[in-house]
């Protein structure tokens, strides 16, 4: 048990009448790239919500490296090693990307306020300016570092948003449609900047998304959900095979063509 | 004692609320936060003041013409204004209002409106006596006509073409938009309604507290607690609003011994915040009202 | 450093005024100094982290009259007196902390403007001390030998320092993780928790040091003009604080400057129109609302955009490129 990295187990979320997340256990081992998918409304956001910690869940327990992460405020969470980014994209629109990748590693900075204001910070300022530097240079975004967020092209913006997740050099990242509205090719550099942090920084990644081809590609162990319940997990060809989630995504097909 | 506070509480709070309903009214559909509420109020008022006084004017005519102005005021600020600051922030918008407003009260300062001026009560006859509690026949046009400008806008806003649009633009102007929804045109007569109703208020103040360039700002802040208390996004919402914070005032002030009673803005307010605190969206706001998206 | 030189001949310049200026114009100019710090914190508060406040005046006559209250009872110098309101105003910026914890845009609004209200219904019934809705007169004190309150020279130097260091304060925390996290707030309260911001520490923290900003404006403009009363900062004060700060632009630290000499300077210079003043000032309000929506600190980096600074003549546009350097977010 202890050596999964976290661990969901008997999740509930219910909100007023409505069961969003029921009773769903899974897990997620280190060093692994772990697909939750499932048709709209299967509850897959709202995982990601509990463990940020943005929502209490109505029952249930989420644990992180041993840690019980129901004891944690949300903005701790990153401090655990838990990073993320969001479905429409969480960049701060009026901050150059420099800026936004510094807000990452917020965690990082040990100034206090005092000095802060008198001006004595410079020098952690400077190392952590270059520190972002090196990070964008790394992933090609080197040319970038000086605009506005809102002013880069969609793609960019998402990848932005992943490295500003990984600034914070955490061992798990939760990734929510990391590849949403973007074109084939888009798509298909995402997969592979996915598979890099991964492969070269060891971090782990649990990501939310539609688009089937990229889940099937990139993830070690996918876990489906239907109506906030777990239906299916297992590896991509488990699951490209499975009736029930066949059956899932057919429903929801149907459910679509009639609206 | 307590009937009497009670009652005095809710005409007071019947005005807060037909203000609060033009101030919503206009919030609702352009998210701006109308700050010259009061002096727009104040002006209509002043035009039936001088339409009676110095013209001759019958007093209803009068008022209807106040009502006409608030309407075509309306018309004027989103039209001739408003629509050209089209890609300002809604915060910046909201000094845009202001601005109206001081150019309103030079105007009426400069039509004559420099000390305070009574002004006349419709029904102006015998007070009633209910047990021991007095009703100025004032008391009941305030009533009657806070109750029938809320049915007005129930009706409006339930069976008429304008009123659904209105409901629609509200709850999501890209999806009214895009059904076909001319979402300037609504935003054009919610300024006309909410100043039209403004004025109604305006012309049942001004008998009471007399009509000075200021004497609607302060109903216009009651007003916006009210409509804060109720929520700011529903219309129910602020006529319940104003007519609590009507009610509680006036005990306050009623109660408290004199050390304490001006206290009761203060009072009223501190209320209000906490009430917040328990429910962020008021007595009966929607839980998305809050922000802007 | 070039810049360090740059500014510091600019503050050289400005020490230089009492020679030149008459005192009705520096009483003027201090009068602009207490707008431009109080507008400073409320930049800080609503520009910055987006905490709307239309109560801000209520800060102000904690620090004007806290600085007026200890001169008198407790016989503080103004030097002692000014920070030690300033940071009472401060603390009690976390009343308004709990609300803000709770509540977004109109509703916090209406609990600031509680709050305001609140000061200045509470300070006359406390009229033994507070003299009342009459108002108390300052202690005339000195400084040096030389009687400071109510003289405009000294004030001006009083001011002149305070504006310095608080600007630059300002500059130094907005320049910092610390204005990124208000920032971070501002547009997305939820991805900066993801990225470990803590929404109580950092709203605190902009409320305490937009109170003690306003505050401390509160004491430099007790000593300014030498006589408070409650009516000063009614809902109009805070009403024009945040025109200030809209006009100027409000997330910026210039947008507040510009806006608060706008605002001491527009009124002064329409009193020669009679009648005509609240026409013509209630349109400029109008009008920089329409045409520079972004206020005016928005509208000159809009005209002063590189792709736009190209196009100018050389002069200017080294004098733009100059000015530029780092004018601040």
């Amino acid at each position: 048990m202890s050596e999964h990295l976290l661990v969901a187990s008997e999740l509930t979320k219910r909100f007023g009448g409505l069961t969003a997340v029921d009773g769903v256990d899974f897990h997620v081992d280190e060093g692994e790239i772990v697909g939750l998918i499932g048709p709209n409304g299967a509850g897959k956001t709202t995982v990601f919500n509990l463990i940020s910690r943005f929502l209490e869940p109505t029952a249930g327990t989420i644990t992180f490296a041993g840690v019980n992460l129901l004891k944690v405020p949300p903005h701790r969470v990153i401090g655990l090693g838990i990073a993320r980014t969001f479905q429409n994209l969480g960049l701060f629109p009026y901050l150059s990307v420099e800026d936004n990748l510094l807000i990452g590693r917020h965690n990082q900075f040990r100034g206090r306020i005092l000095p802060l204001a008198l001006g004595l910070g410079q020098r952690e300022e400077r190392a952590a300016a270059s520190e972002v530097r090196a990070m964008l240079e790394a992933f090609g975004l080197g040319a970038v570092r000086g605009a506005l967020a809102s002013m880069l092209p969609y793609g960019s913006q998402k990848a932005v948003e992943l490295i500003r997740a990984l600034m914070a050099g955490p061992r798990l990242v939760l990734l929510d449609e990391p590849v949403a509205g973007m074109n084939a090719a888009e798509t298909q550099a995402m997969g592979q900047f996915i598979r890099r942090v991964r492969d070269e920084r060891g971090v782990t990644v649990l990501l939310v998304e539609h688009d089937m081809s990229l889940v099937m590609e990139i993830c070690d162990r996918i876990v489906v959900l239907d109506f906030g319940r777990k239906i299916a997990e297992g590896t991509p060809h488990e699951i490209g095979t499975n009736p029930r989630v066949i059956e899932a995504y057919l429903g929801q097909e149907v459910d679509r063509a009639q609206v | 004692m307590l009937a009497q506070l009670i009652v005095s509480g809710l005409a007071a709070g019947s005005l807060y609320g037909i203000m609060a309903l033009g101030l919503i009214l206009i919030y609702k559909t352009t998210h701006i936060l109308n700050f010259g509420q009061g002096d727009m109020a104040m002006f209509s008022t002043f035009i039936a003041l001088l339409l009676f006084q110095s013209y001759g004017l019958p007093l209803l005519a009068a008022l209807g013409a106040a009502l006409v102005t608030g309407g075509l005021l309306g018309i004027v600020v989103d039209r001739g204004l408003l629509r050209w600051a089209k890609n300002a922030p809604v915060t910046s918008l909201f000094i845009a209002t202001l601005g109206i407003g001081m150019i309103l009260q030079a105007i009426a300062l400069w039509m004559g409106l420099i000390d305070s001026r009574p002004f006349p009560y419709v029904l102006r006859g015998r007070p009633l006596f209910i047990g021991d509690v007095v009703l100025r026949q004032h008391d009941l046009l305030v009533f009657g006509v806070a109750l029938a400008v809320s049915l007005l806008f129930f009706i409006v806003f339930k069976f008429t073409k304008v009123g659904i649009a209105m409901r629609a633009t509200s709850q999501n102007k890209r999806a009214a938009q895009l059904m076909g929804i001319n979402v300037g045109r609504i935003g054009t007569w919610s300024w006309a309604l909410g100043l039209g109703t403004g004025a109604i208020a305006g012309c049942l103040v001004a008998p009471i507290v007399f009509l000075d360039l200021q004497s609607m700002i302060f109903v216009m802040i009651k007003a916006i607690a009210a409509a804060v208390l109720g929520g700011f996004t529903s219309l129910p919402g602020a006529v319940v609003g104003g007519l609590v914070l009507g009610v509680i005032e006036n005990l306050f002030s009623g109660y408290m011994p004199t050390a304490i009673a001006p206290l009761k803005t203060t009072f009223v307010f501190t209320l209000i915040i906490l009430v917040l605190v328990v429910r962020p969206h008021g007595l009966l706001g929607e839980r998305s009202a809050g922000g802007h998206g | 450093m070039k810049r360090a030189i740059f500014w510091t001949v600019v503050v050289a310049l400005l020490a230089l005024l009492p020679l030149v200026l008459r005192s009705y114009n520096l009483y003027l100019l201090n009068l602009a100094a207490v707008k431009i710090i109080a507008a400073i914190g409320l930049a800080l508060l609503t520009g910055f982290t987006g905490q709307l406040s239309i109560g801000h005046a209520g800060f102000l006559a904690i620090g004007a009259y806290g600085t007026a209250l200890l001169a008198q009872y407790a016989g503080l110098p103004f030097w002692v007196g000014i920070p030690v309101a300033g940071l009472l105003s401060g603390l009690a910026g976390f009343i308004l902390l709990v609300p803000a914890l709770r509540l977004t845009a109109i509703y916090l609004a209406i609990a600031t403007l509680a709050f305001g209200t609140a000061v200045v219904e509470a300070l006359p019934r406390w009229a033994s001390v507070t003299g009342g809705y009459q108002g108390m007169s300052v202690p005339r004190e000195s400084f040096l030998g030389v009687t400071v309150t109510r003289n405009d020279v000294a004030m001006f130097y009083l001011a002149l320092v305070m504006v310095v260091v608080l600007l630059w304060v300002a500059r130094n925390i907005v320049r910092s993780r610390v204005g990124r996290a208000f920032v971070a707030i501002r547009d997305k309260s939820a991805a900066a928790q993801a990225c470990g911001v803590s929404l109580a520490k950092y709203k605190a923290l902009a409320f305490f040091l937009s109170a003690l900003y306003a505050g401390l404006a509160g004491g430099l403009y007790a000593h300014v003009v030498g006589y408070i009363s409650p009516a000063e900062f009614g809902l109009g004060k805070s009403i024009d604080l945040f025109i200030m700060i809209a006009l100027g632009g409000m997330a910026s630290l210039p947008g507040p400057v510009l806006g608060a000499l706008f605002l001491t300077y527009l009124p002064h210079w329409l009193s020669g129109f009679r009648g005509l003043q609240s026409i013509i000032y209630g349109s400029a309000l109008i009008g920089v609302v329409i045409f520079m929506p972004f206020g005016i600190w928005g509208f000159v980096r809009k005209w002063t955009a590189p792709d736009k600074v190209q196009s100018l003549p050389w002069p200017l546009r080294a004098a733009v490129e100059f000015v530029r350097g780092g004018g601040g977010r």
